[in-house]
């Protein structure tokens, strides 16, 4: 059995600010990767901030009160190293990624960029600009269009899960320097949060290091709201097209509220997401739509689960004269797999792809510090990997039909389509 | 290195084997290279090697369609196909112990696909729809456009996935030709990197394939593309949230001498990266464009792109432009730093960070194995292994007076085709 990183090999720390730290030492790379959540995000946003938690995220690594942006690029990229950060809904992604000889100056800048961002009004009218004109880009993608849509008619208006391009238009368009400095400084915390260093690094050192940098960064006054917000309740079909012009495809998005990270069933419906969307070409979905039909270049299934329930979609894209018979097609399997057990032979076939292809998913820096870091901020456990065969193989047809049944309904769900009408494609 | 290592060896039939041992994760990845990609279309059957690639997932003589995919899977392996401009590669990435899995498919399709009637139907409307697919997004049909405007005879004037007048009706024999020509073991590489023994691991792969016969050479390409004697625009209009601006030049071959010198100019004007066109990306944002276009507003988002290609083929600079500015400005800057590089020298300071980005993005890129066996295929499609062997040496020899000559031989206003998508 592989040796798969787990308490014998992961060393955990605490650093001064709170912030949790699990190293994995690979010493096969050249590399360090670092990967990090602070607490907060877009869901401590203020009605009227929508993409508050976004623009600070961008503008963190725009500058701080001692480097400019020029001048941050111009390091990094002397040693062809990347540092960043990406906002969630509840948390404040960092990243650091380099060659093992410029651990300590990457680190330095992220650490920097927490401690002493600039948010310098130049830098945030241009990223104003672009963010604006990506929202516009975004109207006219019928992917993008068929998300949001199926978004907002499962999140009311109100809800934090909610996407709103207007919203976010209107915010941009007010935001100021001391909004971001306001908000990362009251919503964003430390305390709490996570880092997993992965690399080709000693952990001892690793360990320093951070204490060093990010471990100096210190939010007191910061208080993320730790309450979820309530999950959309579904009582009936709902249906939204959205027309947008000039396009060859339509996009469709077909869902339903999901789980969360730490739902007990999270194996079950992972197990019961790869049958329905995922094995080989697009699961169930794939084979009828794809294989069988020949609708559709893509067709699959997804779920996302975070701190709070997320949602769990079929999506396709079809010529818009397509889209009637590629709905029903998915419902059918929708219906299929809430009516029926699966069978023995394909439920087997998917807990051997997911236990199997573990090793691949731990193959690079990234793969292990991924899994890491989502196993530290859910607080599945050190020994999460060293379970997760037991956990998939624990999985029988009857859990498997159950999830379906509590989560799928053919008569109940989102509908969206975004695309062109029939006759102009 | 990626190229410590290496076993490489012809078998009778000509299949060549390019084999390394890697031990950092327990995984092995095999990668079946074929030459043939959109740079052996003729007229009429655009589009035909992308769509023979899709046939070889619809079953052989002894396997029903689905059965690879499903094989693969449940030993938790991953896979896929691609086709592009000079190539066609299928791989499989799986737990070392069972990589003999893969050979066994790849030996089995290159030499039994059914083509079945009515699969080749099913798929032909599943390729429409990839293509629509594609046709949603502007910048694709600017690519398209300048693509055809910048080659007057050289196949890659079409994309790969094809036109869809071809793809409407293109035949199963068609098809089956296509593949009946090109799938021959005198036509391919196979490259297995990962967690085993190299000598075992050759005299497997000879196992399963050193019984399929040869075939005869595929014909060559003949067309040429003449040397360019006028500048091409292309204009488009259609919705958008923002405009689109894309320049091509002709470009210069892998095993050109002044590849690597345009491996540098392109780190100098856009950031580094490993293999193009596969090399990773994400620097930039010290680099030239992006101080020019992006800091100054003129642009959203920069970026250029080169290839490593068996003929010259395209190096392309494009942005994203907001919808109150003017793309003539746009087009304007890039142009003058494209002046710049013409008349004046690099710093050795620009040459370093291009060297040392270099090697981060092959140190990033290495650490998958399965990043390792598509460089080694790549380089066996677009050159050879000594070119891969050299590559960052290759790049340290670069002298400011090389970038300048090739900046110098390549934009020139003949050998340049201006496209702009206006979105209204």
């Amino acid at each position: 059995m592989p040796s798969y990183p787990g308490p014998h090999n992961i060393v955990t720390a605490q650093l001064q600010n709170g912030l949790r730290v699990w190293v994995y030492e690979n010493f096969e790379s050249q590399t360090v990767l670092v990967e990090g959540y602070a607490r907060g995000g877009s869901i401590n946003e203020s009605p009227g901030q929508k993409g508050l938690a976004n623009v600070t995220a961008t503008m963190l690594r725009r500058g701080s009160t001692t480097k400019n942006y020029d001048t941050i690029n111009e390091i990094v990229e002397s040693v062809g190293a990347f540092f960043g950060f990406d906002a969630g809904r509840h948390t404040m992604g960092f990243n650091a990624y380099s060659l093992a000889e410029d651990v300590d100056l990457v680190l330095d800048l992220l650490s920097e960029s927490l401690q002493a961002p600039a948010f310098a009004a130049e830098e945030l009218d241009k990223v104003r600009k672009r963010f604006l004109t990506q929202l516009e880009e975004r109207r006219h993608s019928t992917r993008a269009m068929a998300a949001i849509t199926f978004n907002q008619q499962l999140y009311p208006p109100g809800h934090p899960y909610r996407i709103s391009i207007e919203d976010e238009i209107a915010a941009l368009k007010q935001f100021g320097r001391e909004d971001l400095a306001q908000f990362f400084r009251e919503k964003v915390s430390p305390e709490g949060g996570v880092v997993v260093v992965v690399g080709a690094i000693h952990a001892e050192e690793a360990i320093a290091t951070l204490e060093r940098t990010v471990g100096r960064w210190r939010h007191p006054q910061a208080q993320p709201s730790t309450q979820l917000p309530a999950p959309p309740v579904l009582k009936e079909k709902v249906v939204a097209n959205v027309h947008v012009k000039g396009k060859s495809q339509s996009d469709i998005v077909l869902g339903w509220p999901g789980i969360s990270r730490r739902d007990k069933d999270y194996e079950a419906v992972l197990v019961c997401n790869t049958i329905l969307g995922r094995f080989g070409l697009g699961g169930r979905l794939g084979n009828h739509i794809r294989e069988e039909l020949g609708l559709a270049y893509y067709a699959y299934s997804t779920f996302n689960a975070n701190l709070g329930p997320g949602t769990w979609r079929i999506a396709a894209g079809v010529h818009p004269m397509h889209v009637s018979q590629t709905i029903a097609a998915m419902l059918a399997e929708v219906q299929r797999i809430t009516a029926e057990v699966v069978d023995d032979e394909e439920l087997e076939d998917v807990q051997r792809y997911l236990t199997g292809s573990l090793p691949l998913r731990l193959e690079t820096n990234a793969g292990i510090a991924g899994n890491l870091l989502t196993m530290a901020w859910y607080g599945l456990g050190l020994d999460y990997l060293l379970q997760y065969e037991r956990r998939i193989q624990d999985v029988n047809k009857e859990d498997v039909l159950r999830v379906a049944r509590t989560y799928l309904h053919p008569d109940r769900y989102v509908l969206a389509v975004a695309g062109p009408s029939a006759k102009e494609a | 290195m990626i190229t410590d290592r290496l076993h490489i060896q012809t078998l009778k039939n000509g299949l060549t084997l390019v084999v390394k041992d890697v031990h950092t994760a327990p995984v092995a990845s095999f990668w079946l290279w074929y030459r043939v990609g959109s740079r052996h279309e003729t007229p009429g059957l655009t589009g035909i090697s992308h769509w023979v690639e899709h046939m070889l997932f619809k079953g052989t003589s002894t396997r029903p369609k689905g059965d690879f995919d499903r094989l693969i899977q449940r030993e938790g392996g991953h896979f896929n196909g691609m086709t592009w401009v000079d190539w066609t590669t299928f791989y499989a990435t799986l737990p070392a112990r069972r990589i003999e899995l893969a050979f066994d498919i790849e030996a089995d399709r290159m030499q039994h696909a059914l083509f079945d009637p009515e699969e080749v139907e099913r798929e032909r409307s599943v390729i429409i729809a990839e293509r629509e697919g594609h046709e949603n997004q502007p910048a694709y049909l600017l690519r398209e456009q300048v693509q055809a405007a910048s080659f007057l005879n050289h196949p890659y004037r079409h994309m790969v996935i094809g036109w869809k007048e071809d793809l409407q009706r293109i035949t199963r024999d068609e098809l089956f030709e296509h593949y009946r020509t090109f799938y021959t073991p005198n036509n391919a590489v196979a490259v297995v990197v990962g967690d085993f023994r190299t000598a075992e691991m050759a005299a497997t792969i000879e196992a399963f394939f050193g019984d399929i016969p040869s075939g005869p050479d595929p014909p060559p390409v003949r067309a040429v593309e003449p040397k360019p004697r006028a500048q091409r625009r292309v204009h488009l209009t259609g919705p958008g949230g923002a405009h689109y601006l894309l320049i091509a030049f002709r470009s210069v071959s892998a095993s050109d001498p002044d590849f690597f010198p345009l491996v540098v100019l392109t780190a100098i004007l856009d950031g580094a990266r490993g293999l193009p066109p596969f090399g990773g990306g994400g620097l930039g944002k010290a680099a030239r464009l992006h101080r020019a276009l992006v800091n100054s507003e003129l642009a959203l988002a920069v970026s250029a792109s080169m290839a490593a290609t068996v003929d010259p083929y395209l190096f392309t600079i494009s942005a994203t432009v907001q919808p109150d500015q003017d793309l003539a400005a746009v087009e304007a800057a890039i142009f003058d730093e494209l002046t710049r590089l013409q008349e004046e020298m690099v710093g050795q300071e620009e040459l370093a960070r291009a060297i040392k980005g270099t090697r981060a993005m092959f140190a990033y890129g290495s650490e998958s194995i399965s990043n390792q066996a598509m460089w080694l295929g790549l380089a066996a499609m677009a050159a050879d292994m000594d070119w891969l062997a050299s590559y960052q040496q290759r790049l340290l020899d670069v002298s400011p007076e090389d970038v300048q000559r090739v900046a110098r031989r390549l934009f020139r206003v003949e050998n340049r085709v201006v496209g702009w998508y206006v979105s209204r």
